[in-house]
């Protein structure tokens, strides 16, 4: 008889039968023995209920399985790669070799004529894929790979606040009356809105549930943070060579390195390891930045303004320090008092 | 308090038992069904699946939970224990208050009939 049930629950499915069988074999054989020792009258009503119940348990297990499966295929997404996988790789660097590739091609393309739409094109292309991804990465989760993306974001969004608080004159009234400008240029404002918006992120991320699991990952690993800034990299290098003439396979290069710094940062399992992949990165590719821009100053004849290679390695020196301090700053996070995590899934 | 727990009502006559026979505590499978046939004085009889098709379900909804086994009964069998979770508790308590309104209006409803 107990023979006859364990093989009547290949019936169900195999998840099913891997999560309840054994329980199922288990309660069955209790009370088929309790029926015996009741009466053989007993043990047959409890055999027939059982013969009776099981093949709706059986579809309704199927029917439930099967709607599981639809919900995970509904979630899942060619975007959920495995983490440290090849993909992963090729979509978290995508924003550092895309910004390559588009330095490169903007060098080349002076050696054509691009009709006019072109470059109107490319800047709603280039939007609608930045929206695109964003609002891909929100709904995912916000996954590793989609960090440097947000980074990217959060760069574009201090600039705009940077150039909102020109607009209201207040880089005026700071040179003029703060008496602070000796010590602390206020171009530096453009660092204090990035750890604002990072600080407003975070905030955000602890007091929206849906994005809960995001800030627990941040306290579970924090080099994902420092990989988020690491991502405004590309677009900080855009701007500090901001003004020059024929610097593309400079910026070029230096974007090749930063990727490189991602790709031992993503291949990495120790966070320490992890994180000096990361200040590694961002050192040798403003090193390259710095190296490029001397080189351009004192060979380059097509240089539009009067540079002087020591403000410029200065200013170099200072954005990296800059960038390398805010990247750092995520480790303060493991000194904040750690909650017992339940068990995740 | 959020009345999220009104939309499972009412419960099935086998639910309620199954909620009910954890109320005290934590249960293996047997256990439940043994105490749904004494709590219901016998009428309701679940087989084995029938009981595994609904504790499912009630996972599900999140009104009970399943523990981690422990090794009880016999030796080598599994023992996965089901308990009731706070919003499995708030759904029973508030599927008693709806039965005891009925059963109340029930009764005065006979009595006004019987005078």
């Amino acid at each position: 008889m107990k023979d006859l049930y364990a093989w009547l629950l290949y019936l169900f499915p195999r998840t099913y039968r891997e999560e309840y069988g054994e329980e199922l074999q288990a309660v069955f054989n209790s009370s088929m023995d309790d029926a015996l020792a009741t009466g053989i009258f007993e043990a047959l009503s409890v055999l027939l209920r059982e013969l009776k119940g099981l093949p709706y348990a059986a579809l309704n297990a199927h029917l439930r399985e099967r709607r599981k499966r639809n919900m995970s295929r509904k979630f899942a997404s060619r975007f959920d790669f495995e983490p440290g996988s090849g993909k992963e790789t090729f979509a978290a660097l995508t924003p550092f070799l895309f910004s390559m590739v588009m330095v490169l091609f903007g060098y080349l393309g002076r050696y054509w004529i691009a009709p006019i739409w072109a470059p109107i094109a490319f800047v709603i292309l280039f939007w609608a894929a930045v929206l695109g991804l964003f609002l891909l990465g929100s709904a995912k989760g916000l996954p590793r790979w989609f960090l440097p993306y947000l980074g990217v974001l959060l760069a574009i969004a201090s600039l705009f606040l940077f150039n909102f608080l020109v607009d209201l004159r207040l880089d005026v009234w700071w040179y003029r009356s703060s008496g602070l400008e000796s010590v602390f240029n206020f171009g530096n404002f453009l660092w204090i809105g990035l750890l604002l918006l990072v600080f407003l992120l975070l905030a955000a991320s602890r007091v929206v549930p849906r994005f809960h699991p995001f800030y627990q990952r941040l306290r579970d690993d924090w080099t994902l943070l420092s990989f988020l800034l690491y991502g405004t990299g590309p677009f900080i290098l855009l701007l500090i060579f901001d003004e020059y003439a024929d610097e593309e396979p400079v910026v070029a290069l230096s974007l090749l390195v930063l990727a490189l710094g991602g790709w031992f940062y993503l291949r990495n399992d120790a966070p320490m390891k992890r994180f000096a992949s990361l200040q590694i990165g961002l050192a040798l590719s403003m090193f390259v930045a710095a190296a490029g821009k001397a080189a351009l100053i004192l060979w380059s004849r097509s240089q539009v303004l009067d540079f002087t290679v020591k403000g410029e390695l200065v200013f170099t020196l200072k954005t990296w320090l800059w960038l390398a301090a805010i990247m750092s700053l995520p480790f303060l996070l493991n000194l904040l008092p750690q909650r017992h995590s339940v068990a995740r899934h | 308090m959020s009345a999220d727990h009104l939309a499972y009502l009412p419960l099935t006559e086998p639910t309620f038992y199954i909620l009910l026979s954890l109320a005290p505590g934590k249960k293996h499978g047997y256990a439940i069904m043994k105490d749904v046939r004494a709590l219901s004085g016998g009428r309701v009889r679940l087989s084995t699946s029938t009981l595994y098709t609904a504790l499912g379900r009630l996972l599900e909804q999140e009104l009970i939970e399943r523990l981690s086994e422990e090794q009880g009964g016999g030796p080598g069998l599994p023992r996965k224990f089901y308990a009731l979770t706070d919003m499995g508790r708030r759904v029973l308590e508030a599927e008693t208050v709806r039965l005891q309104g009925m059963l109340r209006e029930a009764r005065l409803r006979l009595r006004e009939g019987g005078t």
